[in-house]
């Protein structure tokens, strides 16, 4: 989930509110997440607890959902952990935020999309830190609540008759916003998905979703 | 579910905490390095993007049918009038939902 799109919320309603709406949209997406997990014959505590140990939403659901396509497990782990090298930047922004104490090892854990983007729209490093630590603790809840919730769901109705299987993409497309606009990188992103969708007719989909890697080249670096 | 799933889900939590410490503890001076930095940014990038492509259009690598796409091509015209990401997903996924209790699969 994006940290602009995050970002935006935190103009509206104060940051308790924002807090409170960020809490609601995990809890959404995470049942979406169980359900996919479960209807997929995964047990019941994968998802929630996958969604405790790595806390980057997209990430676990990535994971999942690649494991499920039939990618082998290495590949979908390699996959989820370069998408989240971006923590590395997060937590490098925060640095200074949050504290000296022991508990700054466990409230590096709350670092993702949703916790920094509300943090760093707080003017004081204090303020920063409140704010990182409450989303967090409210993703850190609200998530694998979710995720359990839509884990029995998905036990007794199949996903695709609820139209769950259709959020995951969404969550991709939403990640994909932002940078489809850029003039340098949308050719070769249209072109990289293009080829994508055909080799989709011969490759198997633990495949084809590297063809658009393929197309990186194509990018323009050239500005002057 | 097998020991290697579990072993690779161990390992990316373990990854992803680790990337969130490594931020906290390089200094200013040891930075990555710019373009590899930008190489990592845009290979996630685009390996979103045939993550995304895959996931609409196939279901255990055949065509995942109609109603998917049809569901993720109106959140996405949704996400692009600027809708908060939870209510794009909650059109994508009845949208999906409507469309096959109408038969279309």
């Amino acid at each position: 989930m994006g940290a602009n799109e995050r970002a935006s919320s935190t103009s509206e309603g104060g940051p308790s509110g924002s807090i409170a709406a960020i809490g609601g949209a995990v809890f959404g997406v995470g049942v979406a997440y169980g359900a996919m997990a479960t209807s997929h014959g995964f047990p019941l505590w994968f998802a929630p607890a996958l969604g405790v140990a790595v806390l980057a939403a997209s990430a676990e659901m990535m994971f999942t959902a690649m494991v499920i396509a039939g990618t082998s497990p290495i590949l979908a782990l390699l996959s989820t952990l370069l998408i989240n090298t971006r923590h590395v930047p997060y937590g490098f922004s925060v640095s200074h935020d949050l504290g000296h104490d022991g508990r700054k090892w466990l409230r590096a854990h709350l670092v993702n999309d949703e916790s920094i983007a509300m943090a760093l729209a707080q003017s004081s490093g204090r303020a920063r830190r409140r704010a990182l630590t409450r989303t967090g603790i409210a993703i850190l809840v609200t998530w694998p609540l979710g995720a359990a919730v839509g884990g029995v769901v998905g036990q007794f109705v199949s996903a695709a008759s609820l139209g769950l299987d259709s959020a995951f993409p969404v969550i991709m497309l939403s990640l994909l916003k932002t940078r489809v606009f850029d003039p340098e990188l949308r050719g070769p992103l249209i072109v990289g998905m293009g080829g994508a969708l055909v080799a989709s007719i011969w490759l198997p989909a633990q495949l084809a979703l590297f063809v658009p890697l393929a197309f990186i080249p194509m990018i323009r670096t050239d500005r002057t | 579910m097998s020991s290697l799933l579990l072993v690779c889900a161990i390992i990316l939590a373990i990854g992803t905490y680790a990337f969130r410490v490594l931020g906290l503890v390089v200094s200013a001076r040891v930075e990555l390095g710019e373009k590899w930095e930008n190489l990592m940014g845009t290979a996630a990038i685009f390996l979103i993007a045939g993550v995304l492509i895959t996931s609409t259009f196939l279901q255990d690598d055949t065509f995942a049918g109609m109603a998917r796409i049809l569901g993720v091509t109106v959140a996405g015209i949704a996400l692009a009038c600027r809708v908060r990401l939870i209510a794009a997903i909650v059109i994508a996924v009845m949208v999906t939902a409507l469309a096959r209790l109408a038969g279309i699969q």
